[in-house]
């Protein structure tokens, strides 16, 4: 403060504190009573990709939160009638992949090792009680959870919107989920 | 989180059995009981998830009804959560 200036009044400093107190209270109030929100991306169509996103969206919905996926590129795939069935996994590039007996990696490339990989991983998450796609999409929907279909995409790959889910929110693009995503609290991109 | 008014009440009649479902279908199934509830009204829920004593602790705070009870025989957990509103 420089030596020129009068200090404001007490009262007048007493109003400007007790105003910015005020506004801190209210903004800590709105965030702790505002229903919380979650946005997630999902660009990948392979089944071990589908998962992760549609646990969560349901999850959230569950616990009463916001819950939103952008479905992009190959992940336009989970939320498409046909399609959704159809998810599948390659063992080719994933060495990570459990196989009943230890083989090399490049025997994923002979045909019929995805549809084979993809049989023996539905398999292995039915016997362990792990829902199927098709019921993880139908219970995110039923839940509440918001699944936009992305415009761009769906123009490009030349699905209708009559190809995907009912449930599904109106197709979109990028500017509307960034409107939607803008206020969430978790954002996640698979 | 047992209270001691919450474990001589009566066990509530309805039980949702998610034995032997993994993440999500646990919290799925009890949002979806619990809706189904008046107010005020509880249910018993039994899961074999490990990770469902977590879980189930965690859609408490997050959804705001009650978990009255919660324990674990062997591989099975047992949680009673109350419809708050």
């Amino acid at each position: 403060m420089s030596i020129g200036t009068a200090p404001p009044a007490t009262s007048e400093l007493e109003a400007t504190v007790r105003r910015m107190v005020d506004e801190r209270l209210a903004e800590a109030d709105r965030k702790r009573t505002r229903r919380k929100k979650i946005a997630l991306i999902a660009t990948k169509g392979t089944l071990d990709w589908a998962y992760p996103p549609l646990i969560l969206a349901s999850t959230a919905a569950s616990l009463g939160w916001d819950a939103g996926i952008f479905f992009t590129f190959y992940g336009l795939n989970i939320i498409h009638k046909k399609k959704r069935e159809e998810l599948a996994i390659a063992p080719i590039a994933n060495p990570a992949m459990p196989m009943p007996v230890p083989l090399p990696n490049l025997l994923g490339a002979i045909p019929g090792m995805t549809p084979f990989a993809t049989f023996m991983m539905k398999r292995m998450f039915r016997t362990n009680g792990v829902a199927s796609i098709r019921e993880l999409t139908d219970v995110a929907i039923e839940a509440g959870a918001k699944l936009f279909p992305c415009g761009m995409t769906m123009q490009v790959f030349g699905y209708r919107a009559d190809d995907l889910l009912a449930g599904c929110q109106p197709v979109c693009g990028a500017a509307a989920f960034l409107s939607y995503a803008s206020d969430a609290d978790v954002t996640l991109a698979f | 989180m047992t209270t001691e008014q919450n474990t001589v009440a009566t066990a509530p009649a309805r039980v949702v059995d998610a034995r032997n479902v993994l993440c999500p279908t646990p919290i799925v199934r009890l949002t979806a009981a619990i809706r189904e509830l008046p107010v005020g009204a509880s249910l018993r829920l039994i899961a074999t998830d490990p990770g469902s004593d977590a879980d189930v602790r965690a859609w408490a705070v997050e959804s705001g009804h009650e978990l009255v009870e919660a324990g674990r025989t062997g591989g099975e957990y047992h949680f009673v959560v109350r419809r708050t509103h």
